[in-house]
């Protein structure tokens, strides 16, 4: 395995899951599995010491080098990275809110070209993890499944018969499976069905959250749909669970666009237009009002009303726009006036 | 199902608990939860205490169920319980052994039944590079160190050295 490779070179490339060539709708953006896993034998990570840590990480790095599928990826000390590193691996999914305030033993394992990645020592020893554009459960679970099965091979997990996998916060026990997926959703939104039907998912025991998952706001009609549970069900059923809610999802978002277009044809284009004339002209702009306004070009563009402008353009500027990518891309630190500036710029740049 | 609260909404939110072998189940709708301030993201953030005050009512029972485990800390990792009920967190694997009981009554609540069906572990070749034995008689040492932490609490000494030796006898294994 590579050590730390500089996340320089993750910038320049397109995040792998809001690639546009796979998307079987503009409404799923993105299928996510991950799987929490510990090793037996130690204490969990937020209760073991700084030692313990390093171990679990110094252990689980000259173990999995060995397995073949892990020559190709890297492996990273979260706590030697500067902090704007650490905000592009968090807003490129790679690593949660609590991974940034890292501590000793605290890793990331990014496989090649992202195709998996393993937080090390955040709330449980392994955070497996893989996102994929697109509406893909099962394919990721197949993946996922295989991958774990390796590591199983040479690390000991922590397991019993009666309640699986046992991991730090016993509501992740069992299969310690939780798998999201992510969608666009502004139509629900503006028919004010949102609250409604996020009420019903919770009835369905799955939840809802916004961008960045547990705990935050539902920026730019962006939605993640989660299983709540993960014992008592098979992976494949919780899954399966999911998977029909989200295909209900999309029939009732593409329902809500279609009586919008018909009931008020104006207001929608309107909204679309207000916020591209917003984004063209814009001299400060806000990474949280970007994000709204993009949210409502990509409406635009699906409804055509743009002829060069492309998903994928308006996808990547959404991660482009968030503060760590933003600073990368200009190659400077900048505080958060002068930020609100570079990116009014960039929107700009791209859409026009 | 119809809210027990206000006994118009459908109920979405279902709470059981079984207290000397007694269900008690409760049933809101979502408006009445909120009322409570109880959402299901409570859950995620397991504090039995917050889940559990929300119901007054109740308090007898969220009494009971804590003062169970209360008194309990892990050999393993000193995790007592009266932590694990601020943090909702367990501190290593045998937590799961020792808070068994408290368990029993809120797995059921949080996830559909309280037995794993997924996937089956794969466990390492006999050369195990990371982690203890490779074979897992996790579960024995599990229900052993349930029977300890009992023996203990009911002053049963000879019974817990006895125990505890077999636990040792099994981890040297």
């Amino acid at each position: 395995m590579k050590q730390n490779l500089l996340i320089k070179d993750l910038t320049t490339q397109p995040v792998p899951w809001l690639s546009d060539k796979v998307s079987n709708s503009s409404i799923f953006i993105s299928s996510r599995i991950r799987l929490a896993r510990n090793i037996s034998g130690f204490l969990f990570p937020l209760r073991a010491n700084a030692k313990e840590r390093r171990t679990i990480f110094d252990q689980l790095q000259s173990t999995l080098e060995h397995i073949p599928e892990f020559q190709e990826s890297t492996i990273i000390d979260i706590k030697s990275l500067p902090e704007i590193e650490k905000q592009i691996l968090f807003e490129r999914h790679l690593i949660s809110h609590e991974h940034i305030n890292s501590r000793i033993g605290s890793g990331l394992i990014i496989g090649k070209a992202e195709s998996f990645s393993i937080m090390i020592n955040e709330e449980d020893h392994l955070r497996i993890q893989i996102l994929l554009p697109g509406f893909g459960l099962n394919k990721i679970w197949s993946e996922i499944n295989e991958l774990d099965d390796l590591i199983s091979r040479t690390v000991n997990y922590a397991y019993n018969e009666t309640i699986g996998f046992l991991t730090s916060c016993p509501t992740n026990v069992g299969t310690g499976l939780r798998a999201s997926v992510m969608l666009h959703l502004p139509g629900l939104v503006l028919t004010e069905q949102i609250k409604a039907v996020t009420r019903g998912l919770n009835k369905l025991g799955l939840a809802v959250r916004g961008l960045f998952g547990e705990g935050s706001e539902a920026f730019g009609d962006l939605f993640q749909v989660s299983n709540q549970s993960t014992l008592g069900e098979t992976e494949e059923q919780i899954i399966a669970r999911i998977s029909r809610v989200v295909d209900r999802l999309l029939e009732h978002e593409k329902n809500a666009r279609y009586i919008l277009l018909e009931t008020k044809p104006n207001y929608l284009f309107d909204y679309v237009s207000r916020a591209f004339g917003v984004l063209s002209h814009a001299r400060l702009l806000s990474s949280e009002e970007a994000l709204k306004k993009l949210s409502a070009l990509r409406v635009g563009v699906d409804l055509k009303m743009f002829k060069s402008l492309k998903i994928d353009a308006i996808n990547r500027l959404m991660v482009d726009i968030q503060p760590g990518h933003l600073q990368k891309l200009f190659l400077k630190k900048m505080n958060p006036e002068r930020r609100d500036s570079y990116r009014a710029t960039l929107v700009k740049k791209h859409i026009c | 199902m119809i809210c027990e609260i206000c006994n118009v909404e459908e109920a979405g939110i279902h709470f059981q608990e079984i207290v000397n072998g007694n269900k008690m189940s409760l049933h809101l709708c979502h408006i009445c939860a909120d009322k409570k301030e109880l959402k299901l993201d409570h859950f995620k953030q397991f504090s039995i205490s917050k889940i559990f005050d929300k119901f007054s009512f109740q308090q007898k029972v969220v009494e009971d169920s804590v003062s169970k485990i209360s008194h309990l800390t892990c050999p393993f990792c000193k995790l007592t319980g009266r932590k694990f009920e601020q943090t909702g967190r367990f501190g290593c694997e045998h937590c799961y052994g020792l808070f068994r009981d408290l368990l029993n009554v809120f797995l059921a609540s949080i996830h559909k039944g309280g037995v794993h069906k997924g996937k089956r572990v794969v466990r390492p070749s006999e050369r195990s590079q990371v982690g203890g034995d490779a074979k897992g008689p996790e579960s024995d040492i599990i229900e052993l160190e349930h029977e300890l932490s009992e023996a203990i609490t009911h002053e049963d000494f000879e019974l817990a050295v006895e125990l505890r030796d077999q636990i040792k006898s099994i981890k040297k294994l």
